[in-house]
This record gives C-alpha cells, sequence and structure tokens, in this order.
C-alpha cells in the first residue's frame, strides 16, 4: 500500500463517517457491543452467540426500518443482561444499554438526527454531572486516599512515578505485599498494616485528585454551554477522554463517552467525528489487544 | 414501530427519567447498604475502593473457640480440595466460592443465608477451621456461622491499610 492509497483510504474513512451520521453511529454501536458483549462470560451464552449475527444485519443495511429491529433485538439482549447481572456488570453495562434504546427510537423519529443529539447531551450531562455529585460526596475521594490508593499500590503512573522517584518500584512492592499479606491474615489476628508513604508524594496525590474534579466539572461546564462554545466542546470532550485514558484502563466505558461524543455533533461540528471515529477504534483495539502504552502503566 | 416513531420525544423523555431514577436509585442504596458504588449503574466508580478490595469471610463458632475462613478471594485449600474430589463435590465447593464472589458488590441478608445454607452440609477439612471442631456431627450447624465482609480501607495520612466491616450477618440476619 502506498502512500497515496493510504491517504486515499483515511479520506474514505473521514468521507463516510462525517456525512453517514446514523450508519456510522449504527457501526460505532456494533463495535462497541460486540467488544464488550462477546467476551463477558457472566453473559448468556445464547445471548453472546447471537448478538453478532445482528449487529452484522445491522452494520450491512442502510434501511432505518431494519437498524430499529436490529436495534430492538440487541437493546433487549443489553436489558436482560442488565437484569440479570444487576449489581454485577459495571456502569458501562447499563449506558450501552441506554444507548441502544436512544439509537432505536432516534432512527424512527422524525428529525431523529436533531433528537439523538439531545439524547446524547442528556446522557453526556447526567453521566460527568452524576458522576463529580458522587465524587463530591464522598469523603473517601475528597481526602485524597481514593487517588492514593492507586498511586501507592502502583496501578497510576507507576512508570511515570519511578523517572523522578527511583526506589518507587520498592515503595510498591512494599505495599503491594502487605495488601497480599492482610488479605491471608485471619481478621482475628489483625486488621491493619502500615503503608509506605514518601514524602512529598501526598502533595502529588491532592494535585491529582482536585485535577481530576476540576478537569469534571469544566467538561460539564462546556457540555452546558455548549451553543457558544460550538467545536470547542468536542476537543474539551476528546481531551477528556484522553487525559483519563492516561490514567485507567477503562477503554470500553471512554469509547461510549466517544459514542455519545459523535451523536452530540451536528451540521456545524460534524469535523469532529472522524476524530471520536479514530479514538474508539483506537480503545477498542487497544482493549480487545490487551495493549497499553509502556510509559502508562 | 410506528408508536415509537410517532411518541419518540416521550419516550426519549422516560429515556432520561429512567436513567435518572436509576442513579438515584443506586445512590440512595449506596448510601444507606453496603451496596458497593461501582456497581448498580450509578456512575459512583472510582469514589470509594473497588470491590476488590473486598474480602469475603465465613466465620464458625464451636463453644467458645472461633474459625475464620476466606471464601473470596480464593482460598487455596479450598482450591486445591475442589480438584481432588469427585466432579459433583466439586461444583458444590465452586457455588459457594462463587456465591461469595458476587456478595462482596452488594450483600445482602438473603444472599449471604444462601451461602450459610450451603456451607453448613459441608464437613470442612480442619485446614480450613483451624482445628476448630462442630459441636455435634462433622458440619457447623447454620446458627453457629456468620458471614463477615472487610474492606480495605487507605488512610495514608496516618500511613496505614486498615481492614474494616462493611457488612456481617449470622443466619436470618440476627
Amino acid at each position: 500500500m502506498n502512500a497515496q492509497s493510504r491517504t486515499r483510504a483515511l479520506t474514505a474513512v473521514t468521507r463516510f463517517t462525517t456525512d453517514n451520521y446514523f450508519h456510522t453511529l449504527m457501526i460505532l454501536f456494533a463495535a462497541i457491543v460486540f467488544t464488550f458483549f462477546t467476551t463477558k462470560e457472566y453473559i448468556p451464552a445464547l445471548f453472546r452467540i447471537a448478538m453478532p449475527w445482528a449487529l452484522l444485519i445491522m452494520i450491512t443495511s442502510t434501511e432505518n426500518r431494519r437498524w430499529f429491529w436490529m436495534l430492538a433485538v440487541s437493546s433487549v439482549m443489553l436489558l436482560i443482561n442488565v437484569y440479570l447481572n444487576f449489581y454485577v456488570i459495571a456502569n458501562h453495562g447499563f449506558v450501552i444499554a441506554y444507548i441502544g434504546l436512544a439509537l432505536m427510537i432516534a432512527v424512527v423519529a422524525e428529525n431523529g438526527e436533531a433528537l439523538m443529539q439531545k439524547m446524547a447531551l442528556w446522557f453526556l450531562t447526567l453521566l460527568m454531572g452524576l458522576a463529580l455529585v458522587q465524587k463530591l460526596s464522598s469523603p473517601y475521594y475528597m481526602s485524597g486516599n481514593l487517588i492514593g490508593d492507586y498511586i501507592l499500590s502502583g496501578n497510576m503512573f507507576k512508570v511515570l512515578i519511578s523517572l523522578f522517584y527511583p526506589d518507587w518500584f520498592n515503595v510498591v512492592h512494599e505495599n503491594l505485599a502487605g495488601r497480599r499479606g492482610l488479605a491471608n491474615t485471619m481478621p482475628q489476628t489483625g486488621n491493619s498494616l502500615p503503608l509506605a508513604v514518601p514524602a512529598g508524594i501526598t502533595i502529588l496525590i491532592m494535585g491529582l485528585t482536585y485535577t481530576s474534579l476540576a478537569a469534571q466539572f469544566l467538561m460539564e461546564a462546556a457540555l452546558l454551554l455548549r451553543a457558544r462554545m460550538g467545536i470547542w466542546v468536542h476537543y474539551a470532550l476528546l481531551l477528556f477522554v484522553v487525559i483519563i485514558y492516561s490514567t485507567r484502563n477503562e477503554n470500553v466505558f471512554l469509547s461510549m463517552n466517544c459514542i455519545l461524543g459523535y451523536a452530540l455533533t451536528d451540521e456545524q461540528t460534524k469535523s469532529a467525528r472522524k476524530f471520536y471515529v479514530l479514538w474508539i477504534f483506537y480503545l477498542l483495539a487497544m482493549e480487545l489487544s490487551g495493549v497499553r502504552p509502556g510509559i502508562l502503566a | 414501530m410506528q408508536f415509537i416513531g410517532k411518541n419518540a420525544k416521550l419516550l426519549a423523555a422516560l429515556l432520561v427519567i429512567l436513567v435518572t431514577a436509576n442513579v438515584g436509585f443506586q445512590f440512595y442504596s449506596h448510601k444507606t447498604t453496603a451496596l458497593t458504588p461501582w456497581k448498580g449503574g450509578g456512575f459512583g466508580m472510582y469514589t470509594e475502593p473497588h470491590a476488590d478490595s473486598r474480602t469475603v469471610w465465613l466465620e464458625m463458632r464451636s463453644g467458645g473457640e472461633l474459625a475464620q475462613m476466606r471464601l473470596y478471594p480464593e482460598n487455596e485449600i479450598i482450591a486445591n480440595w475442589q480438584d481432588g474430589i469427585s466432579l459433583k463435590g466439586g461444583q458444590f465447593l465452586q457455588s459457594i466460592t462463587d456465591k461469595a464472589a458476587k456478595l462482596r458488590y452488594y450483600p445482602t441478608i438473603k444472599d449471604a443465608d444462601e451461602i450459610i445454607t450451603l456451607a453448613s452440609r459441608t464437613a470442612w477439612l480442619d485446614d480450613l477451621t483451624g482445628g476448630v471442631q462442630p459441636k455435634v456431627g462433622n458440619a457447623f450447624l447454620p446458627y453457629d456461622m456468620r458471614i463477615v465482609i472487610y474492606e480495605n480501607v487507605q488512610d495514608m495520612y496516618a500511613q496505614k491499610v486498615t481492614r474494616r466491616i462493611v457488612f456481617e450477618t449470622q443466619m436470618g440476619g440476627q
């Protein structure tokens, strides 16, 4: 493949995803559902077998009527899974079911694009806003201990911190060994263990705790002021997804933020569509392959 | 299909209300029960320790003695025992550990009772009970058993991790 045909291929993707709003949403929805739904062992096997076929019919069709029925079939499976595993599935199990229902309504509605944009806005605003409320109402989060938990056990920025603090791997090792020991200790013989907290690290932890809150607050504000911000609300959302990706491996959940971002675009902001599509496929490819850039480990 | 098309705006509004109601219900449940904020569709992830930091223990009493046996995360002795017995016996033990793993997300008396009932039909190995023997026969009575769920909570200022009880119950919630 030479450079010219590569450019042509990318142009074709850009053109298709920019000009075919609902068809692209079907493809994105199918890609996310395929990644999420076929890999979880708690989902009924019959559904895992049936879902790819419904998705195949959905993505190869160009008729709203067929999209509607395939969305109905896949949404029913997603909803039954939510019902069966209400307290087991992660939040993205709920979100993808909501997106399926929203698409199902929008593809048969008059002025469906405008309705889908509205629902995407509501979902994003609720998602960001309620997640922010949950954080503000959690003393554990507000004290910095939640982020501290991830940092001190090496589950966030382990490699990055080690570049500035050479003994960091030993700190992480010590803390993880302690936790494993606690899990193996009978409660009647001991219920606490010392935690290695190097000097100065709490400043970084508190900084990250409040930066995360501020980012979420600004994102919420951008969504509410979207009419004034225009395309910048999409750049803000894409940046927000990049920031979260740099901290946690929540690829499926982030791809759902992106599909909602795509659904939020209109004629004035459709130049952002290609970025959402590329990000979603990057996130899903990384999820399926289990690869994550080493520097973010 | 036509019905949905005609009532699209109303259905979209109902969907948004449904999402909000679910989040409200999850938020309330998390604040009033041992439900982890990570589950139940309330977007409360990354606010409290993850459910994987919870450990599920089965306590068995006999006279003044107490046996404590971990059911989640995997107990190596149970796993080894399971490998060496019949398929049916292995499945029975697996069902206890599977239920315990699920219980950590949203512990309820009903689900804990189920585990206790199954556990009371098992003659647990001495290695698991630390040598504590049942009062009668070779299995502990349901009313001598208790399910306790702990959660690891970090306090970086005090420089320690503490295991706190988030749920405990005896048979029938006593």
